[in-house]
């Protein structure tokens, strides 16, 4: 209790000190507000405000653990009744968590427990406890450096390649959000995406993630046929450029000896090692990979496999749901996360090279407070390392400590 | 087509008169609903009825209709077919309109092809080179929803910098799909007809019902559930609920969706969930009800397209469907057709 009572107080002198420039919301009074609150559980929702001072007195005086708002837009959006709500369009919104993403990082700092038979392990946990069966799984999970930078690699993709390139969206109408724990938001707020039902927002989502490319679009009708000879050149636009580089990407790691992630059937990668001299000839000469032996030796079927893991690896890690769904609530850029105290800092695209969420994001720079830690892995902040601790009773800076109180990982005395 | 600003063109206005230079033209004329029934607008009124009639009874004849009725029709039409109210009937008749847009859009040159795309649906679309458009992003995925197939699939596109390049050809189908969209998108109306269509409106309505249109009524169950027509995703849930296995909260929401679609009230879903191993009556019934629509917000859930079901990892295969009920209707439907043939067999022999 008297954890949650430190962490709203310290919360309370950021909200009170914000800019209302900070804050600053599109269309801020069309949308629903939500907060989860210290004090209680569950949300508080179906909140509006009327205008940006209302909001930042809101934060002020109550000073919610998490503060969201709707991606979409409302003609009355405070009325409980999601039909009575009156949508009227959404923003288009990207998130990519480091949960969805396999880092190797995992097996050092994330452990799960089974319910049932107190089984425990390290890394990703299972669906199912390999002893015992149950589903009854709690992880424990914890990002470093190594898991932020293969978000962020995530989001300049996404940004870059998809987003500026191939979507054409300007770069004012792009807003880049780190999420205050695991992973970066996109928002765009283009007049283009406004209006887009699930089903365009499904195109985008595979569009972005690799998904459901057809062999037909990267090699012209005849290819079931087998006499496939030249892919797509690396310079052409769109995926026809994007997949050949990365089948290139692919055979130069096989040929450097780097294992590859990828989970293609065993037949597959052995042909594709017995013919990547050829192939990666054609990329030398043309810029094509030249896939004629290669095609010839494969079914139908198996030529699609490859096709289609290859896009999927080259696509973006996106979370699909939060995309698809037009009605979600989403961290208000600028406010804090009640799990890490880390501020949802709003990224500038030419900074987001040299951010670091692990001491741009961090608020409360100032103090030491004197906590005792259960349990946690080494953690990196504000440039140095801290921990790894068990049950040890320690002066950390208040940064730290609200981080580790925010994961309930640490307790005051 | 820049001269089409100007210059009136009664004959490209009557093949393609959803454009919004054809719909000023028309309202230049300003004929309302019930000046209909006078014998001056009579002509336009029998061409609007005569296509209806082809449409309920799936003929079409070649018939030569001159330019000024043949357009002034097609909004008499549609407000025809709102007042009659049968969905179904509406469907047709935009893939009917569709199809005769695509063949007339095929002997036109790129200009007018531009033309109708920018000023009957609004398009930014451009010419690139020879016969290759290209067309903004946003239009392009609102049309193509109308279609099923891999090759419509954006990833499957060239899209550059919000353009999506769509050859000659491709365009034409999309233009044509978006016309079949727009024409299924117009609202029913509630009311009476006004007096001047209201006995032809009547009289249609009567016409249709002796056609195969109107076939949902015997799509509720009553009685036990028929397992057979379900689709697999679906019997997938109800298989492994009954048997006991554990199913997530996401396919049970699924299956209740479904059953509640089907026509299954709360407690005949509440006892298909009691031989569930973690069942608690009241969580259940809260649940149900929800999704029902009888608590919470009172929203009504619908059950979930095949493309989230997918997504959510639940499909098992490819049915050639958009949604899992349309499996169940279409097997219902042949289960009832065959009944019929099978009873009016008899019937002869009697």
């Amino acid at each position: 209790m008297k954890e949650r009572i430190f962490l709203k107080k310290k919360f309370k002198e950021y909200y009170s000190t914000l800019s209302i420039e900070e804050i600053k919301i599109n269309g801020l009074r069309k949308r629903e507000f939500g907060f989860v609150m210290f004090e209680e559980s569950g949300m508080i929702r179906h909140k509006a405000f009327d205008s940006v001072n209302k909001l930042a007195e809101f934060l002020r005086e109550y000073t919610p653990a998490h503060a969201y708002y709707s991606s979409a837009y409302y003609e009355h959006p405070s009325a409980e009744n999601m039909n009575e709500k009156k949508w009227t369009g959404a923003d288009l919104i990207f998130d990519v968590d480091v949960d969805h993403i396999s880092t190797s990082c995992k097996n050092k700092h994330d452990k799960w427990t089974c319910l049932d038979c107190n089984n425990i392990g390290i890394g990703i946990e299972p669906k199912i406890c390999d002893i015992c069966g149950s589903g009854r799984i709690e992880s424990k999970k914890w990002v470093c450096q190594r898991c932020l930078e293969v978000a962020k690699a995530e989001i300049t993709k996404l940004v870059d390649d998809f987003l500026l390139n191939d979507f054409g969206f300007n770069l004012k109408d792009v807003e880049i959000v780190f999420s205050g724990h695991r992973g970066y938001h996109v928002h765009v707020y283009s007049k283009d995406v406004l209006t887009l039902d699930q089903n365009a927002r499904r195109e985008i989502i595979d569009y972005v993630r690799g998904k459901g490319i057809d062999v037909y679009f990267l090699f012209g009708k005849h290819s079931y046929e087998g006499i496939i000879s030249y892919g797509s050149s690396i310079n052409e636009p769109g995926w026809l450029g994007r997949w050949s580089r990365g089948l290139y990407d692919y055979i130069v790691n096989i040929k450097g000896g780097i294992k590859e992630k990828m989970r293609l059937p065993e037949k597959i990668s052995s042909l594709l090692i017995k013919n990547m001299n050829k192939i990666i000839e054609g990329y030398s000469t043309n810029n094509k990979p030249l896939l004629s032996p290669l095609a010839l030796s494969l079914k139908s079927r198996n030529l699609k496999l490859l096709v289609e893991e290859i896009a999927e690896e080259y696509g973006v890690k996106i979370d699909e749901q939060v995309t698809l769904d037009v009605k979600r609530l989403i961290r208000i850029p600028n406010t804090l996360h009640g799990k890490t105290g880390l501020k949802a800092t709003t990224v500038k695209y030419d900074l987001l090279d040299s951010f670091n969420p692990l001491t741009d994001a961090i608020t409360f720079k100032n103090g030491k407070i004197t906590v005792k830690v259960d349990e946690s892995p080494e953690i990196y902040m504000f440039n140095k390392d801290f921990g790894p601790y068990q049950n040890q009773i320690i002066d950390l800076p208040v940064y730290v400590a609200v981080y580790l109180i925010g994961q309930q990982s640490a307790k005051l005395l | 087509m820049n001269a089409k600003n100007s210059v009136i063109d009664l004959s490209l206005f009557a093949r393609y008169p959803f454009l919004s230079d054809a719909g000023n033209y028309v309202s230049m004329f300003n004929i309302d609903i019930d000046d209909l029934s006078k014998p001056e607008h009579n002509e336009i009124l029998q061409e609007a009825i005569r296509e209806i009639y082809e449409v309920v009874n799936g003929v079409s004849e070649v018939k030569h209709i001159d330019d000024y009725i043949k357009l002034m029709a097609f909004p008499v039409i549609l407000a025809l077919l709102s007042y009659i109210g049968s969905k179904p009937l509406i469907n047709k008749y935009a893939i009917k309109k569709a199809k005769e847009v695509e063949e007339a859009l095929r002997h036109e040159n790129d200009d007018v092809l531009c033309y109708v795309a920018s000023n009957g649906f609004n398009w930014t679309i451009k010419p690139t080179e020879k016969s290759v458009f290209a067309i903004n992003f946003k239009d392009y995925l609102i049309a193509s929803a109308m279609f099923n197939d891999q090759s419509w699939k954006l990833i499957n596109q060239i899209l550059i910098n919000g353009l999506v390049y769509l050859s000659k050809s491709r365009l034409i189908r999309l233009m044509a799909a978006e016309v079949q969209r727009r024409i299924m998108q117009i609202e029913l109306k509630r009311e009476e007809p006004p007096e001047g269509i209201r006995s032809i409106v009547l009289k249609i309505r009567e016409a249709i019902k002796k056609t195969i249109f109107e076939r949902h009524d015997y799509l509720e169950v009553s009685g036990p559930i028929n397992t057979e027509h379900f689709p697999p995703c679906i019997l997938s849930i109800y298989n492994d609920l009954i048997s006991g296995k554990s199913v997530s909260h996401i396919a049970r929401f699924i299956l209740t969706t479904f059953l509640v679609s089907i026509g299954l009230d709360v407690d005949s879903i509440i006892n298909i969930f009691q031989r569930v191993a973690d069942y608690d009556p009241d969580k259940t019934r809260y649940q149900v009800e929800h999704i029902v629509g009888k608590r919470g917000s009172r929203t009504k859930y619908a059950t979930p397209k095949c493309e989230n079901i997918k997504t959510m990892g639940l499909c098992l295969g490819n049915c050639g469907v958009k949604h899992p009920l349309n499996v169940y209707r279409r097997r219902i439907r042949e289960k009832h057709e065959r009944k019929n043939f099978f009873e009016k067999k008899v019937q002869g022999v009697l």
